[in-house]
């Protein structure tokens, strides 16, 4: 099954900048970082669901369940990367709320199975009178959708223990996660967060306060990432936010929501792409569109086939291969596979879509809406705001807001009509 | 109709919108942008428009008023250019003086119109534009950029003719009683005699004198236009010295340095233009509050004039600045040749309510020497139709009205006897000899029997116009003599003095008598009279102009049928259902 897609697995230039006009770059540049800061939480939206976390570990340091004694609840997945972005306005069911996941570090489970361990975190949950969300028990913990919030959000609350060996107490190394099905399961989820951090720490250079982290260090909940640094995009977390909603529309636009590629394969394609980028800046700087290009383009290349077998392992954990749906047997892996690399290419033309050329801005604000989302009136607002000299994003080369304007004001309109200071002068007195 | 239009709002303002976004044509959007309605309008717009000369990016807010297409679009640029581009005054883009008028017409019409008016701007201001056209723009309108920096002083200038070149002009302050005008007017003239002259001819009192004006004035003639921007008091004399010659600066800081003991002085510069443009500035002195109001009297320049100042600091105003000049006032009224109206004398005989008409109407045709004889007094049944009023009840009618012209046409000459006109000459009987035209409006058949058969049928020089109302003013009639030519209209009178060719009859003649010796009127209402007073002025000016060559009859025929209701019969030629006509003929029964 894999054959069909070996010739996938390779680079892909989505569109040659060096021919394009140079204030078109820049413009459309702008118009994707734009775009990845309206996708992005905004500050309160980051504030509630802060607050669910630490309402989550009242909860737990209430508990008198000796499996959760000292449980430690910390940020996972995308709000502790910030590439957390809203749900599309067309989005039903699961995709229509946030993602916010959360890892619940027990340190002391002892001999308690995999079972047990869920069972504890969801009674205690359940138990919990505060807590006024559903609960929906997952396959590796439980779900608490809090679906009556604005943003609504579900957060994927994992337990989680240290393996054999670990001695970390921060939920750092290697751990284990109780499998509904299969028992517990090794994952590194934190450490897997550090590496995406540590690689994204390699372009942008905006630190912590210490003075804040080492407060935030106090609490048993760990710091969540600080909005500033949360907000602030760069290269790899805008691309990765727009490749996240270029999924989720290709998804639902091609209804294939249930196979859709996961976050974790897209995030993590993406930041070893940023590793590749990075070290190609060494020897010839680059600026932030070549790099969003370039991590997009270089994504299939990080897909390894071994043994017949789609990989895309956890960089720090090859126990964790989180394309292990592809290779699901009697045809359903191939349905994830192929709506991968069908939704790559659709996603490399929204990339590009700032080159086409039309005579209208409408071909690119239907774009922005179709493939990422962007409201048609968000796309106006933007595109309103280009330097005035600029060749506008979706148009010919040197079409400008100034061009627009001035053959608007003096162009056929002006030539054609007749004005009334041509008209003589009434010729009567009073 | 685009359906992006909000079908709730007005069809005047639905078609205004689809008309601008037609006008950009299918990339309005991408330069046109709607936003929430501001300040009350129905409608409001963001327009992108061109970087400017400047090379500042600006949006022109658009937007539909209430009474959209009545009231124009409302325009104002954000980041406002201030004094940067023409035609934006006080935040708002004003775009009447690209075409004279606003845009008007149907919506579609007004925004049309708008925009392109907006273009011609537009052309001028982007950026690599018409730099030239970018001056001229703001020249045209220069005045009001200066008095849009300027705060508006306290006073208003008289300035009494136009000089001719640069100089120093004397002030006087107004200092009649006259609370209702809010404000101080002051006279500016060449020479104090100017002043004097025109203070004489509005008090009367022939022994006005002025000893020592104030020189607290200067007027500057533009040979170009300074710039747009307003300077300090301290640069004013960089500020004009590009635009003026050398010896004219130089004569101009001499002023500002003499007289710089003045609390307030103006400079009054006239624009380089055929049209007469006059901007005045006034120079206040540091200290002096712009609410308080300095009087220069007579005796100013000793009072003010050795005071003199280091530095010439405190503020400027715009102070607004009215020309008394024959060249001015007459400067819309092209009909009669001025120059040749203004040297001729005339006299007039009777200026009762057709005269006083007939005087006034040939002042502002440019007659500036004027007798006025008349030995009757303004009764109050006078007020409806003469054109003294109330002030002026029981006054002698040549006095009241040379009081009126004197204020109101100061440069006219006007002289007067009280008494008859037989007797004035009995008095002095070479009086009538140096008048080029006489106008007798009496209707009294001796004073024009003394005229006719004493000179004018001997010869007399002078042009003759003798004209009256028929009672009830239905008809009107003037007859005319030309300058050099004998003449003697008596015979068109039967022995009472009346008119054998009228053209209505009423009973008694129309005569209505009142109690007492003699006393009587005949009817006659303002419109009619002033209709023969028009005409008998056109009579008048053509017999001053030479264009009369032969004894004329001229007579205007209202609306006749009138004549019925009042008892009355028209008995003169058909109108053919005309109710004004005037015509033009020789004397009836031509006895040159």
């Amino acid at each position: 099954m894999t054959t069909e897609f070996d010739h996938l697995l390779k680079e892909r230039n989505i569109v040659s900048l060096a021919s394009k006009d140079p204030t078109q770059i820049d413009a459309w540049e702008r118009i994707l970082i734009k775009a990845s800061e309206h996708l992005s939480l905004t500050e309160p939206q980051y504030k509630l669901i802060c607050d669910r976390y630490e309402t989550l570990q009242g909860i737990l340091n209430a508990s008198t369940d000796p499996i959760l004694r000292d449980a430690h609840i910390f940020v996972q997945g995308s709000i502790g990367l910030q590439t957390t972005i809203k749900p599309a306005s067309n989005a039903t069911g699961e995709m229509a709320t946030i993602d916010a996941d959360a890892i619940i570090l027990l340190p002391y489970v002892g001999s308690a199975t995999s079972e047990q361990v869920l069972m504890a975190i969801e009674k205690r949950f359940r138990d919990a009178s505060r807590v006024d969300a559903p609960i929906k028990p997952l396959r590796r913990g439980i779900r608490m959708v809090y679906a009556d919030e604005n943003p609504g959000f579900h957060m994927d609350i994992t337990p989680a223990r240290t393996c054999s060996g670990n001695t970390d107490n921060k939920g750092y190394g290697f751990l284990d996660v109780p499998d509904r099905v299969t028992g517990w399961k090794g994952s590194s989820p934190r450490t897997y967060s550090q590496w995406l951090e540590s690689i994204s720490q390699q372009q942008i250079k905006i630190a912590m306060d210490r003075s804040e982290s080492i407060a935030l260090a106090e609490a048993t909940q760990d710091p969540m990432p600080h909005y500033d640094k949360y907000a602030s995009g760069n290269p790899l977390r805008v691309a990765i936010k727009l490749i996240k909603r270029s999924r989720d529309e290709w998804a639902i636009t091609s209804r294939k929501i249930d196979v859709r590629p996961i976050s974790a394969i897209l995030t993590t394609l993406a930041a070893l792409a940023y590793q590749e980028v990075v070290q190609e800046s060494r020897y010839q700087e680059i600026r932030a569109i070549d790099a969003i290009f370039k991590i997009v383009q270089k994504m299939p290349k990080f897909i390894r086939i071994m043994n017949g077998e789609f990989k895309v392992l956890n960089p720090i954990d090859s126990r964790e291969n989180f394309a292990e749906k592809w290779n699901r047997p009697h045809g359903e892996g191939y349905a994830y596979a192929r709506a991968f690399f069908d939704w790559y290419s659709a996603a490399c033309d929204a990339f590009s879509v700032g080159f086409i050329q039309a005579d209208t801005p409408k071909q690119l604000e239907d774009a922005l809406l179709m493939k990422f989302g962007i409201p048609v009136s968000r796309t106006q607002d933007w595109m309103s705001t280009t330097p005035r000299n600029w060749t506008l994003p979706g148009r010919r080369a040197g079409v400008t807001l100034n061009t627009i304007s001035t053959a608007g004001l003096l162009g056929s309109g002006y030539a054609q009509a007749k004005s009334q200071a041509s008209i003589e002068p009434v010729r009567r007195l009073g | 109709m685009d359906s992006s239009i909000d079908t709730s709002l007005p069809t005047e303002v639905a078609e205004g919108i689809q008309a601008l976004k037609n006008y950009f044509g299918a990339d309005y959007a991408s330069v046109l942008s709607e936003v929430t309605p501001r300040h009350g309008e129905l409608s409001s717009f963001d327009l992108i428009l061109p970087t400017d000369y400047l090379d500042v990016d600006r949006i022109l807010q658009i937007g539909f008023p209430r009474t959209f297409p009545n009231k124009g679009l409302n325009l104002s640029l954000i980041p406002s250019p201030g004094l940067d581009w023409p035609h934006n005054l006080n935040e708002t883009l004003c775009l009447f003086g690209i075409g004279q008028n606003p845009p008007y017409g149907n919506s579609v019409d007004v925004v049309i119109e708008t925009m392109i008016r907006l273009g011609d701007l537009i052309k001028v201001v982007i950026k690599d534009g018409d730099s030239a056209g970018l001056l001229k723009e703001f020249q045209s309108e220069i005045t009001n950029f200066w008095q849009h920096q300027l705060s508006r002083a306290n006073q208003q200038l008289i300035l009494l003719n136009l000089p001719e070149s640069s100089c120093e002009l004397m002030a006087l302050s107004d200092q009649r009683w006259r609370p209702s005008l809010g404000e101080q007017y002051v006279w500016l003239g060449r020479t104090a005699e100017s002043i004097q002259n025109h203070l004489r001819r509005l008090s009367s009192d022939t022994n006005f004198k002025i000893n020592a004006p104030g020189k607290a004035a200067y007027y500057i003639v533009l040979a170009t236009i300074p710039n747009v921007k307003i300077p300090k008091p301290s640069n004013l004399v960089d500020w004009l010295k590009p635009h003026v010659t050398e010896a004219e600066s130089t004569s101009f800081n001499k002023w500002l340095k003499e007289s710089s003991g003045y609390p307030l002085r103006w400079v009054v510069l006239k624009l380089p233009d055929s049209s007469i443009v006059l901007q005045a500035i006034g120079l206040r002195q540091n200290g002096l509050k712009p609410s308080s109001s300095i009087t220069y009297g007579k005796r100013a320049d000793k009072r003010f004039g050795n005071n003199r100042k280091q530095n010439l600091s405190g503020s400027l105003s715009y102070t607004p600045v009215h020309v008394i000049d024959p060249a001015l006032i007459h400067s819309r009224n092209p009909t009669y040749k001025t120059s040749v109206t203004n040297t001729k004398k005339v006299l007039m005989v009777g200026v009762g309510s057709l005269g006083s008409k007939v005087t006034l109407e040939l002042i502002k045709e440019g007659v500036e020497h004027i007798h006025l004889v008349d030995p009757d007094f303004l009764a109050d049944a006078n007020l409806g139709r003469h054109i003294l009023g109330a002030d002026d009840l029981g006054r002698n009618k040549a006095v009241a009205l040379r009081e009126m012209i004197n204020r109101d046409m100061p440069l006219v000459k006007v002289t007067i006897n009280d008494d008859f006109l037989e007797t004035v000459v009995l008095d002095k009987p070479s009086f009538l000899e140096q008048f080029d035209l006489i106008v007798i409006t009496t209707a009294n058949a001796w004073s024009e029997a003394f005229l006719w058969r004493t000179f004018k049928s001997k010869g007399a020089k002078w042009a003759l116009v003798q004209a009256w109302s028929e009672p009830y003013a239905f008809v009107g009639h003037a007859l005319a003599a030309p300058i050099e030519q004998s003449a003697d209209a008596t015979s068109l009178f039967d022995a009472s003095g009346n008119f054998k060719y009228a053209f209505t009859e009423f009973p008694d003649h129309g005569h209505i008598p009142l109690p007492g010796c003699g006393i009587g009127f005949v009817p006659g209402g303002p419109l009619g009279l002033s209709q023969i007073a028009a005409m008998t002025t056109q009579l008048a000016l053509d017999c001053l102009v030479d264009k009369v060559k032969q004894p004329t009859w001229r007579y205007w025929i209202g609306n006749s049928t009138l004549a019925a209701e009042y008892k009355g019969k028209y008995i003169g030629p058909a109108t053919d259902g005309a109710i004004s006509a005037t015509f033009s003929k020789t004397w009836p029964g031509c006895s040159t």
